[in-house]
């Protein structure tokens, strides 16, 4: 661990110190040579760059899921691919059910082209292998769209994890109208080659239509998202001696008693619509902007091995609200954003009744379990470019609230988190070469944590697995970030570029998180 | 004024306690047990246990009034059992008074509405 941290810090220093040392160069050669002028598309690669990285972009980058305004969010055509590598290590994991480290490498690719002054064409690919350290209570994918209707041992272990992302879309723009269309597809593969052996393999589809009235030099848009999720799962032994039970996890270190055992086979399908509105400036110029968002998702669990059971049910809602204003002045940018994100997650438990002919007849259903949270958060960022270069600060602070609760017997969890920060960057551009540097910090700090929990009446190893994710999140935290980016003039339009980025946690009780992804590759 | 102040919070103190209602996951069952034919049931003495099938949570109880219990139970699905050395009074068909120890028809019981009511045969185990 230490050694890779040594390795990886030498590498960000060594970066560090060359691209300085380059444009060092490049200064020197200008003062003794004249060097060719860069072409208007290398310019306008720039350009890109400049847009695809401003603080603008990154505030109204929840809107651009909206594919009306996706497809009017750029001025300049961009596309990148890169190889890169991924990693993080953790002394004590977030939740036991995520690890405490990830090793990825990965391929990713996206593009954004104007086919004509009226019709935008967008694309992106992507795949990443690698590996998941030390998960615990945890069986299953995709923990974010499933939690907490998890299959889960006390055992564990590193999870081996392979992921294809492929999607697209195309928008037009007439005089008084946009529309557009876009679709996505999410396929991940994860399994483990020593026992206990989950193998889980997972899809989710989702298509995406909006169309949007042009009012004066703004958009007002309605996009409705169709989503299509399954993951099929099992778990199996290849030593009998060490055969384990696997527990189908309810929520806060509850479990499905009746079905725990070895037959751990699940089939999860979901579905769900998201309904957006939003108002921006079209085609990325300044203004106000807002949007509003509700989402609505179903996923069930069904047992394969007994005889298709559906024994559990999530119905997450999600609500969002954005609202804000970007401006351009003759020194200065600078923009505001307020962000809402109410979230509700209520989970049911079938009542099972007795098995006749090897079928389990569904008597009834339990709302046991609820989760909400909320977040609410404040971005601003003030900034000055010209011809070379470019500066921005952009203070930022963040307000979370998640109350999780099993109704019967009484549990409950709750915390709060309050975290603020700064993030800065500089970016430098010269004729055939472009540099960009930002760093952060901000701290968190945690309220009101609560923890009610029967122990009597949940098994100890999941009493255990709970109360170290509650002892985790009640605890303060200082974030630091920085990431180094430089792209170098290969052809006419085509740069390469290598980026490396660093995180670092450091929690109240001394422990650290590190994680740092490396990538290279071109931009044309 | 102090006082006064004291009592506000005390009258505000329970806006701050915002409980779930989980009524609607219980049912109120009125549970009978019925002794074998030509037997009359003089008194019932015994610790019914409530086992839902899924949960594996057992609920024991000897709350019972002239055969009959009033019980709040997770809605589910039950398999009822009587404890050792529980059992009943009873008349024979000759008028003989006799005490016997019993158990009930293990075959589960559904409970899903808001009201159950439901009735148990008693069987003497000898």
């Amino acid at each position: 661990m230490k050694k890779t941290i040594y390795l990886l810090t030498s590498f960000l220093a060594a970066a560090s110190l060359l691209c300085p040392a380059q444009a060092a160069g490049m200064t020197a050669d200008t003062t003794s040579a004249v060097p060719p002028r860069p072409s208007d598309k290398q310019r306008g690669l720039f350009q890109a760059l400049e847009e695809q990285f401003s603080p603008r972009r990154q505030l109204l980058s929840p809107l651009h899921a909206h594919p009306a305004v996706h497809a009017t969010a750029r001025r300049h055509d961009f596309s990148q691919a890169g190889l890169g590598y991924r990693l993080r290590r953790d002394d004590q994991p977030d939740l036991m059910a995520t690890g405490d480290g990830i090793d990825y490498g990965f391929f990713a690719a996206e593009s954004f082209r104007r086919l004509s002054p009226h019709s935008t064409v967008w694309g992106k690919a992507g795949y990443r292998r690698g590996s998941v350290r030390n998960v615990k209570w945890n069986s299953s994918s995709d923990l974010e769209l499933i939690y907490p209707y998890i299959t889960a041992d006390s055992t564990g272990g590193d999870l081996t994890s392979e992921r294809y992302t492929f999607g697209g879309g195309y928008g037009r723009q007439h005089r008084k109208w946009t529309w557009a269309l876009g679709a996505d597809i999410i396929a991940s593969h994860e399994y483990r080659d020593v026992d206990p052996r989950p193998r889980n393999i997972s899809t989710e589809l989702l298509f995406n239509a909006g169309a949007g009235l042009h009012t004066g030099r703004y958009l007002t848009a309605l996009s409705l998202k169709v989503q299509v999720y399954k993951q099929r799962g099992d778990v199996d032994f290849y030593n009998p001696l060490g055969v384990k039970s696997e527990y189908h996890l309810s929520g806060l270190g509850t479990h499905f008693s009746r079905f725990s055992g070895v037959d751990a086979g699940s089939h999860y399908r979901g579905s769900g619509y998201t309904l957006d509105v939003t108002f921006t400036p079209r085609d990325g110029g300044e203004g106000w902007f807002a949007a509003a968002g509700y989402e609505h998702r179903t996923v069930e669990k069904i047992l394969i091995a007994f005889n298709n059971l559906p024994l559990q049910h999530i119905d997450p809602r999600t609500l969002t609200a954005h609202i804000g204003h970007t401006a351009v002045g003759n020194r200065l940018h600078w923009g505001v954003g307020a962000h809402l994100r109410y979230h509700y997650r209520p989970g049911t438990e079938s009542i099972v009744g007795e098995k006749i002919s090897n079928i389990y007849a569904v008597v009834g259903h339990l709302k046991m379990y609820e989760y909400s949270s909320l977040s609410a958060r404040l971005d601003a960022y003030i900034g000055h470019r010209d011809s070379r270069r470019e500066w921005n600060i952009s203070p930022w602070v963040d307000y979370r609230r998640q109350t999780e609760d099993y109704l019967y017997p009484s549990q409950n969890r709750e915390v709060g988190h309050l975290s603020g920060g700064v993030d800065g960057s500089f970016s430098l551009k010269r004729p055939h070469m472009y540099l960009r540097f930002e760093a952060s910090g901000g701290y968190r700090a945690a309220m009101n944590p609560h923890l009610l929990l029967p122990v009597a009446d949940l098994h100890p190893s999941l009493v255990k697995m709970v109360r170290h994710d509650y002892q985790r999140l009640q605890l303060d935290a200082v974030l630091l970030h920085c990431h180094l980016r430089a792209d170098h003039t290969l052809g006419r339009r085509l740069n390469l570029f290598a980026e490396a980025g660093y995180h670092f946690r450091r929690f109240a009780d001394s422990t650290l998180s590190h994680a740092a992804e490396l990538q290279v590759g071109i931009t044309f | 004024m102090k006082m006064r102040l004291l009592l506000l919070l005390m009258a505000l103190l329970p806006l701050a306690c915002v409980e779930k209602d989980t009524e609607p996951l219980f049912t109120r069952l009125t549970l009978s047990v019925r002794p074998p034919q030509g037997i009359e049931m003089l008194r019932f003495q015994a610790t019914m246990v409530f086992e839902n099938i899924n949960t594996r949570q057992r609920i024991s109880t000897s709350d019972f009034i002239d055969g009959q219990l009033r019980i709040r139970l997770l809605k589910g699905l039950y398999r009822l059992s009587i404890n050792e050395g529980g059992g009943m009074t009873y008349t024979d068909s000759d008028g003989q008074r006799h005490f016997g120890e019993v158990v009930v028809d293990n075959a589960p019981l559904t409970l899903v509405g808001d009201t159950s009511e439901a009735t148990v045969d008693l069987i003497l185990k000898n």
